[in-house]
């Protein structure tokens, strides 16, 4: 019973979710990986300026029910049907009376399993794609690795001529993932040939330091963050930033 | 070293509660609520999923490790989920891995007097001493930093307190936290904080965590637990974060003690921080109102009880006053009966003596003060984390109890 409701609820939000995108189109940045989705989703957030025109999954929706949720800026009815009944109606009335929309929506998007990708690029279509990392879990998942690679493969392959893949070039799964681009591929990390190049990595009590090279342009970038994972997410904001700038340059000539 | 490792007084209590008919037990600080939904649905999905069956990882599963991370990350607390958190079997488990890593046999620990009675043991268990800190009971059981001075030996390597403290309920403030601080980096001491009351705090006032303070990161011992906060006492998952070169050390004796954390409650505790912040806020509503309860009982035997209103946690603290002690005094005389069951060091102690008379009378389960410490001698521990209608009867029980000893 409780699977049957969960699979009407997921095909009706499915259903919200793509009214919703064909009335607004907006410009879609979705962030992939086995972990630091949610950091890489903020520090966009941030870079881009949230706001009306700016938004991103609230906490870490980014499933099959997840995303939709994310899309209609809705909270989750976790157990209650009554809830999700009030949810439904609210995101019925957002997705065909709602004028304002964010012109930019910054989506995570979870993979677990085998198909889970398909489906959730059966709801949007995204402009930009990010992948942060391939990793090992924990050993016991049904799914392997290369299982989630495949999934990747798929949003890889989404993206359009005209779109932007932005791949983490240090872990050897995700770079593997640009051959099956048709868009523009950034490969970031700290290979030098990478287009985006991230040196002189230094740590202490206060932070992190490091210089990044991007398109000619070298920054000195800090954060209070720990951890690789949170250089990768500034860098990705930066790549994403410019990237947003340079589509809306092209649009306007 | 065995011996000098004794079961905890609290669950002592429990135990000796569990043996006598129709109890009401204020002892063990467990919170009345049973586990949220959204947690024990992400259990059983986890379950249903076969993701549950094998150890994760020795520091624990990936998204649970980087939640932790961003909800650390939300107090401007900042360590690396891939390197600096550990999740454990509790925060008992934390802290104990933690000594283990940093003492070498002998080494001292200071430690808050009054502050949780397993402390000691964990500290014992590490071939280490504790020793007691008395706190400033006429100033809210603050810290009294010349206390901490006095104590500093060439053998003390480590500081550590609970924020908010139990039993007293108490939050210290920043300017003290700092000062401890300062005598750690001026000693060489770490200092390990466990914060597992931190979202039982019902005045307005900022919290302030030394995990906050990146001067102090490689000494820094910041320890959490799901337990209270998400009604997850059976669970046994909670977490520490540390720098690089620390949290390795301690992950190496988690490992040898326990693999990993029980996986099933590590996606229970996921789900906790992605999913359960409103039961929080609606465990801390209820929680203030059992507060004020159990604060409005106790007033009506102030002849007999005086305490301080906790700000935090769930425990109520009150000092036995003379009268309440010359009353009893004179009715365990009066009844001359030798308390067989008590051992010779709780003999000689007020609050174990009241705290046994009263279960065996009045059938309430209470926690002696002495548990906590010598500090906490002639007090009681009272916990308002059980059901209001426990707190009612039990408050009934000790008012009759009352009654027929004065």
């Amino acid at each position: 019973m409780k699977k049957f409701f969960k699979k009407i609820i997921q095909l009706y939000l499915k259903l919200l979710t793509k009214i919703i995108l064909a009335r607004h189109k907006p410009f879609v940045i979705a962030v992939a990986g086995t972990t630091n989705k949610t950091f890489v989703k903020e520090t966009i957030l941030n870079e881009l300026g949230r706001g009306s025109d700016v938004r991103g999954n609230p906490k870490s929706f980014n499933t099959e029910i997840g995303l939709p949720l994310a899309v209609l800026f809705l909270p989750s009815g976790l157990a209650s049907i009554f809830r999700w009944v009030d949810i439904l109606l609210t995101g019925t009335c957002i997705s065909i009376f709602s004028r304002k929309f964010p012109k930019v929506l910054v989506l995570e998007m979870g993979v677990d399993r085998i198909g889970d990708m398909k489906y959730l690029l059966s709801l949007v279509k995204p402009d930009i794609a990010i992948v942060t990392n391939i990793k090992r879990n924990f050993p016991g998942l049904k799914t392997t690795l290369d299982d989630i690679a495949k999934e990747l493969t798929l949003l890889v392959e989404a993206i359009p001529k005209k779109g932007a893949l932005v791949l983490n070039g240090d872990d050897a799964r995700v770079k593997t993932l640009s051959s099956a681009s048709r868009a523009k591929t950034i490969l970031f990390g700290e290979d030098k040939s990478f287009k985006a190049v991230i040196s002189k990595i230094e740590e202490d009590d206060a932070g992190q330091r490091f210089v990044f090279e991007y398109k000619k342009q070298r920054s000195f970038l800090e954060t209070q963050r720990r951890g690789k994972h949170n250089i990768d997410a500034l860098v990705i904001a930066k790549i994403v930033a410019m990237e947003i700038k340079e589509s809306k340059n092209r649009k306007r000539r | 070293m065995k011996e000098n490792i004794k079961i905890s007084p609290i669950k002592e209590m429990e135990i000796r509660s569990s043996r006598i008919l129709n109890v009401v037990s204020l002892a063990q600080g467990i919170p009345s609520f049973d586990t949220p939904l959204c947690i024990k649905n992400k259990a059983i999905e986890a379950i249903q999923d076969g993701r549950v069956a094998r150890y994760s990882l020795s520091p624990g599963i990936l998204e649970l490790r980087e939640a932790i991370e961003y909800s650390l990350a939300k107090r401007n607390i900042f360590y690396d989920f891939e390197k600096e958190i550990i999740v454990t079997a509790g925060s008992i488990e934390a802290i104990t891995a933690s000594f283990l890593a940093i003492l070498e046999p002998g080494d001292e620990v200071l430690i808050p007097d009054p502050t949780y009675t397993s402390y000691q043991s964990s500290i014992k268990t590490a071939r280490g001493v504790p020793i007691f800190v008395p706190l400033d009971e006429e100033n809210d059981w603050s810290f009294n930093i010349e206390e901490f001075k006095k104590r500093i030996t060439p053998k003390t390597k480590a500081i550590l307190y609970c924020n908010p403290n139990n039993p007293t309920g108490t939050v210290y403030s920043r300017q003290q936290l700092m000062q401890l601080a300062e005598i750690a980096q001026i000693h060489n001491l770490y200092i390990l904080a466990d914060e597992v009351y931190k979202d039982f705090i019902y005045s307005k006032e900022d919290f302030f965590s030394l995990a906050q303070f990146s001067a102090l990161r490689k000494r820094f011992i910041y320890i959490f637990s799901f337990s209270k906060s998400y009604a997850m006492t059976g669970w046994r998952v909670a977490y520490l974060a540390t720098d690089r070169a620390l949290a390795e050390k301690i992950l190496g004796v988690h490992d040898a003690l326990v693999t990993c954390a029980p996986v099933v409650s590590q996606w229970g505790a996921l789900a906790a921080l992605e999913m359960a912040d409103v039961q929080v806020e609606e465990y801390k509503e209820i929680f203030n109102e059992r507060r004020n309860l159990l604060c409005e009982e106790l007033d009506k035997l102030a002849d007999w009880f005086e305490y301080q209103t906790p700000s935090s946690a769930y425990f109520v603290f009150p000092k036995m006053t003379n009268k309440l002690i010359i009353a009893f005094n004179k009715y365990e005389s009066r009844k001359n009966a030798k308390q067989t069951s008590l051992k010779d060091y709780q003999k000689k102690s007020i609050s174990w003596r009241f705290a046994i008379e009263l279960l065996e009378s009045a059938k309430v389960a209470l926690v002696p003060g002495v548990a906590f410490g010598e500090k906490g001698e002639n007090h009681l521990r009272f916990c308002f984390g059980r059901r209001k209608e426990s707190i009612e009867e039990a408050m009934k029980r000790i008012t009759k109890f009352i009654k027929l000893i004065s």
